[in-house]
């Protein structure tokens, strides 16, 4: 008798098991975009390159190679990366870009800035060779790829 | 019957039972940590470089981690480099390059990012003929 008045008490903790449905995992992580700037740098020179952040995220920013113009392999230098925002003048064309972060680096397969850019607007990545000790010595091409959401 | 096995049987063993239920209950809330890893691969690749000229793979690096490339057979010294695919045409920009023979240890091993990846060998002014070559390719 005892045993048969815990019977509902059995089958509600039994009931209470087993909650083992299969939930998605919340991802607000938003998609990425990755774009190349491929350009020749000239000694002294920058050059810039505009893009768009479309939500919050992180943006990274990589100087992945240099390269001589006349033949395979790799230079050793150090040039100035960054980002900032884009200037436009009147009719909304780009023409400039004044930085908000710059670093010094040698090329690399992993990024060499990883920011959050805020809000989602128009910014620019930059290159430029700055420094007449380590830096270029002749012509370059270069590759950056420029990761954001 | 005596009387303490009547006495378990009514008072000890339903509640050893409920205790044992509960006790199964509650794991549903284990946190886990999301996978986010890649099986490491290994890719091999083998072709010929002509003189003057350049010989180029592209791959693709699942997440970050470590390239490491071994030029394992050469008929001569050659350059070989890593770096990305050209957005145009075929052919590599380089972001790390050596100047190698044939070895069995990686000639190259740098960290790198998720993306698309090439290697490329090529030859460094001083073939005559075509050479053969043979690397392998580790990436995440």
């Amino acid at each position: 008798m005892r045993f048969a008045a815990l019977l509902p008490i059995l089958a509600a903790l039994c009931t209470a098991c087993g909650d083992k449905t299969p939930t998605s995992p919340s991802s607000t992580t938003p998609s990425l975009a990755t774009e190349r700037f491929d350009d020749i740098l000239n000694v002294r020179e920058s050059k810039f390159y505009a893009f768009s952040v479309g939500s919050n995220g992180t943006t990274s920013i990589n100087l992945a190679s240099l390269s001589p113009i006349d033949r395979p392999g790799t230079i050793v230098a150090t040039l100035e990366i960054g980002w900032g925002k884009t200037v436009k003048d009147d009719a909304g064309t780009v023409i400039g870009c004044t930085l908000s972060k710059v670093v010094q680096t040698t090329p690399a397969l992993t990024a060499q800035i990883t920011d959050t850019l805020v809000p989602a607007s128009d910014y620019c990545a930059n290159i430029a060779d700055v420094d007449r000790v380590i830096g270029l010595r002749a012509p370059a091409n270069f590759s950056m790829r420029i990761t954001h959401p | 019957m005596n009387v303490a096995t009547s006495l378990l049987r009514v008072f000890v063993l339903p509640w050893l039972v409920i205790a044992l239920l509960a006790a199964g209950c509650g794991d549903g809330k284990t946190s886990t940590t999301p996978s986010n890893t890649s099986t490491p691969t290994s890719e091999n690749w083998s072709s010929v470089v002509a003189p003057g000229g350049q010989s180029s793979r592209s791959f693709t690096v699942n997440s970050s981690g470590t390239i490491a490339v071994t030029l394992t057979a050469a008929g001569a010294t050659l350059g070989l480099g890593v770096g990305l695919p050209r957005v145009t045409g075929g052919g590599c920009r380089l972001g790390v390059s050596v100047n190698t023979a044939a070895g069995s240890s990686p000639q190259i091993s740098t960290a790198a990012d998720a993306g698309q990846y090439c290697v490329q060998v090529y030859d460094l002014g001083t073939l005559r003929d075509p050479v053969e070559f043979a690397m392998k390719i580790d990436h995440p």
